[in-house]
This record gives structure tokens, sequence and C-alpha cells, in this order.
């Protein structure tokens, strides 16, 4: 599924990069790959980010797939700093916006088909990047990752009185923490 | 060697990171739910209770019933809000009279039948400012009954209900269940007075109907017959086990029409103290109320959480044989509720899809004229081309003198 958007997501990356290079601040586009892990066990991730470098900084927009427990879609403000001005350097970065969920039906399902609505979005760390010609390179990094479902179900226990129950709901609240490992591109 | 020193100081710091986050990568998850606690008064205090106010807001309503250039609508369990509809487009909100636990109504002249919890209180309305308590016929409606183990003080009535949002950790499995906080149910609704008195109109969801000179209620399993031959003297007359999951009471000529979770049931009252079974038309289990003419019965089908099932339509049922109702046609809807008919037009409370109203000449070729949406409508009455609608945020007036241009005359908004 995450490996059938890669192709996409680099081509789309790569023709965006090509029509801005040699320029103080150049546009350039970051997809990532990776892997979850937490005490809810081990999931994949996508993400494609799309911003402008200048020297060592690095700031966009990115959007993800997130199949930590919940299937969701994190939408997120990205900025990144390199450390060092060798070819091969260390990063930090920090991630920040918003995470949707999108159940597929199973989840659903097992969830009595709830309604959600947006909850929060994190995601720090630290990298490596092996740096190729135009500032392109090849991304490794671990971090620190937060995703925050929101959820309500209507429930038919607990009203008093049938008019009661039309209005009953239960609201979950879920804050998965999580290991973050990714290697990608940045064009 | 300086870049070797570097990245062994960065992976060192990566490998120490993670080792510390280990701690913060717990998932954790919290539920939120509703408790409700029962406020109990004593049976003398709610009777004394019941009493007129002036107009109160309308906040959570439930049945309606109309009598001449009156609305009654019923406040879930805590009385009747009394509505001069004299004009459709200014319809002034006059009145409450307080009955504590009440549900369903019927109007018969000057005379309020109404529930009060198992009770049925019958009230002289002729004064507004002195309402009077004619009689109160004890445990009538005994299956007022609170599910998953819990039982009211018998001695006592719950007069309201305290909510609280309660937030317990839901990753840990400690599924807190008070049973305290249970689901009531009761009965009745419906209505057509006397034809010596004027005749007043109920909804479609209702439990309480009048015919001829009988208040006919029904319960989660049988139909009581009340004789008001004497409005103010109502004599419980007969019980009649119907079957289970009752819901709604719709007269037509000598005929009652009950719908249940699983079927409509047909009762003749040629004898009407003891009303007799004619016939059964049956369905997968949805709620379904039901009104009926001289050759149809409509019955509107929905699932939902209490009412189950997965079917939201109209089933067109032949009455002409009533011994053998036969289906026509079904009609595909949303959620529907309740409904109406005018002549050939018909009128369908459909949820959250809003109020929809048909050209219903031909039973098997109903074609939709017109949908009202932006309400979510729980049920219609339809008099003197003024549909009155029930929705989740006010009683609506429509004015479908004009089929072609429906327009809306007024609008009580709840608080």
């Amino acid at each position: 599924m995450v490996l059938k958007f890669l192709p996409f997501l680099l081509l789309l990356a790569g023709q965006a990069q090509s029509q801005k290079t040699g320029s103080a601040i150049k546009f350039s586009s970051i997809s990532h790959l990776g892997l979850l892990t937490g005490n809810g066990g081990e999931a994949m991730m996508a993400q494609t980010i799309n911003g402008v470098n200048k020297g060592k900084w690095f700031a966009g927009i990115g959007a993800g797939l997130d199949f930590y427990k919940d299937r969701t879609i994190p939408l997120f403000v990205d900025v990144r700093r390199e450390l060092l001005t060798q070819a091969n350097t260390p990063f930090v970065y920090g991630d920040l916006g918003v995470n949707f969920s999108w159940l597929n039906f199973i989840q659903k399902e097992q969830k009595g088909f709830p309604t959600s609505s947006p909850g929060a979005y994190y995601d720090v760390g630290l990298g490596w990047k092996l740096k190729g010609k135009n500032n392109r390179g090849f991304l490794l990094s671990g971090g620190y990752s937060f995703k925050q479902v929101k959820e309500k179900v209507r429930r038919t226990w607990g009203a008093p009185t049938i008019q009661m129950q039309e209005e009953n709901f239960e609201r979950f609240n879920y804050l998965y923490r999580r290991v973050v490992i990714k290697m990608g591109l940045q064009l | 060697m300086k870049m070797t020193s570097t990245r062994t100081r960065l992976f060192a710091m990566i490998v120490v990171c993670t080792a510390l986050l280990q701690s913060c990568l717990k998932d954790t998850a919290t539920r939120t739910y509703t408790m409700y606690t029962p406020v109990y008064k004593s049976v003398a205090e709610v009777r004394s209770d019941i009493k007129i106010d002036a107009s109160t807001p309308v906040i959570n309503p439930g049945k309606i019933f109309v009598l001449g250039k009156y609305i009654f609508l019923n406040e879930v369990d805590k009385g009747v809000h009394v509505i001069d509809n004299t004009n459709p487009a200014s319809p002034v909100n006059k009145y409450f009279i307080a009955i504590p636990g009440n549900l369903d109504l019927a109007v018969k002249g000057n005379i309020l039948y109404a529930d009060l919890y198992r009770d049925l209180v019958t009230i002289d309305i002729s004064d507004p400012a002195d309402v009077r308590v004619k009689k109160i016929i004890e445990n009538v409606f005994p299956r007022r009954q609170y599910l998953n183990g819990f039982w009211a003080d018998s001695t006592r009535i719950i007069v309201d209900w305290i909510k609280k949002d309660t937030t317990v950790r839901a990753d840990q499995n400690n599924f807190v269940f008070d049973s305290r906080s249970m689901f009531s149910f009761n009965s009745t609704q419906g209505a057509m007075a006397s034809a010596a008195v004027t005749r007043g109109i109920s909804g479609s969801m209702a439990r309480f109907t009048l015919l001829n000179n009988y208040l006919y209620t029904v319960t989660n399993s049988n139909l009581n017959v009340f004789n008001i031959s004497q409005p103010e003297n109502p004599v419980f007359t007969n019980t009649v086990p119907v079957g289970w999951e009752i819901e709604t009471i719709y007269p037509f000529k000598n005929n009652l029409f009950i719908g249940s979770q699983t079927g409509m049931f047909i009762y003749n009252t040629d004898n009407p103290s003891t009303p007799t079974k004619v016939s059964v038309f049956s369905h997968l289990r949805v709620c379904d109320p039901v009104i009926a003419d001289d050759d149809f019965a409509y019955v509107t089908l929905r699932s939902g959480t209490r009412c189950q099932g997965f079917q939201n339509q109209l089933d067109i049922v032949a009455i002409q044989n009533l011994q053998a109702p036969t289906l026509i046609k079904s009609y595909p809807l949303t959620n529907p509720h309740g409904l109406s008919k005018d002549g050939n037009t018909l009128f369908i409370c459909d949820g959250d899809a809003g109020l929809k109203v048909f050209d219903a000449a031909k039973a098997t070729g109903l074609k939709l004229l017109k949908t009202i949406g932006g309400i979510t409508a729980y049920d219609v009455i339809t008099q003197n081309n003024i549909a009155m609608v029930v929705a989740t945020d006010g009683l609506y007036q429509y004015d479908y003198s004009n089929l072609a241009n429906i327009t809306l005359k007024s609008k009580i908004s709840y608080k």
C-alpha cells in the first residue's frame, strides 16, 4: 500500500525540484518511509513533505499515512536543521500538526462506527543525511512521535430513558506514543 | 578522525534518547461517559407537584397532540407545554402543566389524560389558572422499568436524573459499570377523540389514543383499555396482551393499528372494551410507527441503536382485507420516524434527511414532491394545511396549501 505511493511522490518532488535550482531559497521535497514501534506493536508509515531549503534550514508542510493502531492521516508543519556543513551531516527535525482518523471498515466495526474529530500530532528526532548534488540526499532518522485520535460512539447502556439513550455517547481519547525510524529521500 | 568521533557521539545520543523514551512509549486512552443518578420524591410530593405554570422553554420535547387551536407538546419526564396555535405563523407557548414522569398524553374536551410514571392521571384543564387532578389510576403502566439490573425504589418515584460525565482509563480495561445508570421504558400515545367532543389528533409515535368513548394505551406488551364515557372519571376496563416491543398505536375507523418492533397488529374494537386481534403483518426487527386509511397502512421501518435491524423504509400494506394485510411496495428511506397523511399527501419524518413530502395518490407509485432538509424530524401532525413537525431543534409549522411551494410558517426553538 505505502510502496505504491512512493514512486509517485518521488516523481512529483523531482519535477518540482528541477524547476528551481541554484538560488538561495530552493524548493525541496522529502519522502519518507518508516517504522513505528510502541507498546501497541509495530506499524508502517509514509510521509511526503514539501517546502523550502535555505542553507542548513528546511521548512515545509507534510502529510502522511500512519498505520499505528488506527489508520490516520497526519497533516503537519516540518522544520529541520542540518548540524554540520559537511557532505554527510546530522540533522534535527520537528513536526507539529493535526491527526485525522481514517479508519478502515474493520476498525470502524470493532469500535462501533464512531465519529472522529482531529487530534494532535507531533514528531521530533535526530537524523543523518547523506548529501548528493544540489542538497539532495538520503535521509535516515529516529525520533519520538505522538498522535491523538478522538472518537465519539453512541451507546445503548447507561441512559435511564429511551429519549436519553438517543443522545447517549461515549467519548474516547486515544494517545499513541511511538518511536519512529524513517528513511527517505530529499530532492 | 573528527567525523568518526562525531558519528559515534550522535549514535550514542540516539541510543540514549531512545532508552529514555521507553518510559514515554505507553499508549493511553480515556473513555468518558455519562452516569445518571436518580432523584427521588415521595408519591405524595409528586402528585402535589402537578400544577400549571407560566410557559417554560421547550428543552427536550417528546410526543405531540393537537386539539383545536392548541398544541400539547410533551416535555420528556417533566410535563406538557400548552401552545396556542390560533395563528400558526405566530404560535404562543402559553402554559406548562408540570406532570413528573410524563411521556404520553391525550386530550378529550377539557380533560387531559397523561401518564405519571406508572399511573394514569386525569386532569381538568378547563381553567388554565386552576387545573385540577380529577383522578389517578395507579400502576397501570407497570412496565415502566429500568434495564440492566437497575430497580427503582418502589415506594418513591424518580423525578429527575443527575447527569455527570465520568472519565476512566480505557487502556487498562477497567470498564466501570454503574448499575444505577440504566435504561427505562414506558408506554403510551395516540388520539382521535370522541365524536361528542372536539376531535384531537396525536402523532404517529403516540402510545395513547382516543377512539369513541375509550382511551387505549399501549405498554411494552399490552393494550390497556379505559372507558372514558365519563371523561373526568376514566375506568380501567381491560388489559389485552398483544406481544412484545410494542411502540405505537393509531386508530382508524373501528380499528387500532399497533406498531411493534416485529410487526403491525390490527385490532378490532367492535367490542370496545375488549379489542380483538384481526391480523398481524410481520417484518424484521425494527421500529415501526404506523398510520392507516381506508385502503392502506403506511409503516415506516427504521433501524438504529435501540431499534436494531438494518431496514430503513416505508412499507405500504394493503388492508382492504383486514384479515390478510399484504405488502404492496417498499420505498427506501434514510431513518424514518413519524408520519402523517392528508388526502393524497404523505409526510414522513426521515430523521437527519429531513421532512419528506410525497404524492401518495398511487400506492405503487409514490412521488417525492419535496424534501425539507436542514432539520432532524421526529414526528408530524397535519391539520388544516399545516404540518406541525417535531424536530430535534424546534417545533416547525409548514403551510402546504400549495404543494408546489411549501413554506415555513413558524418555529418554536428549543432551549
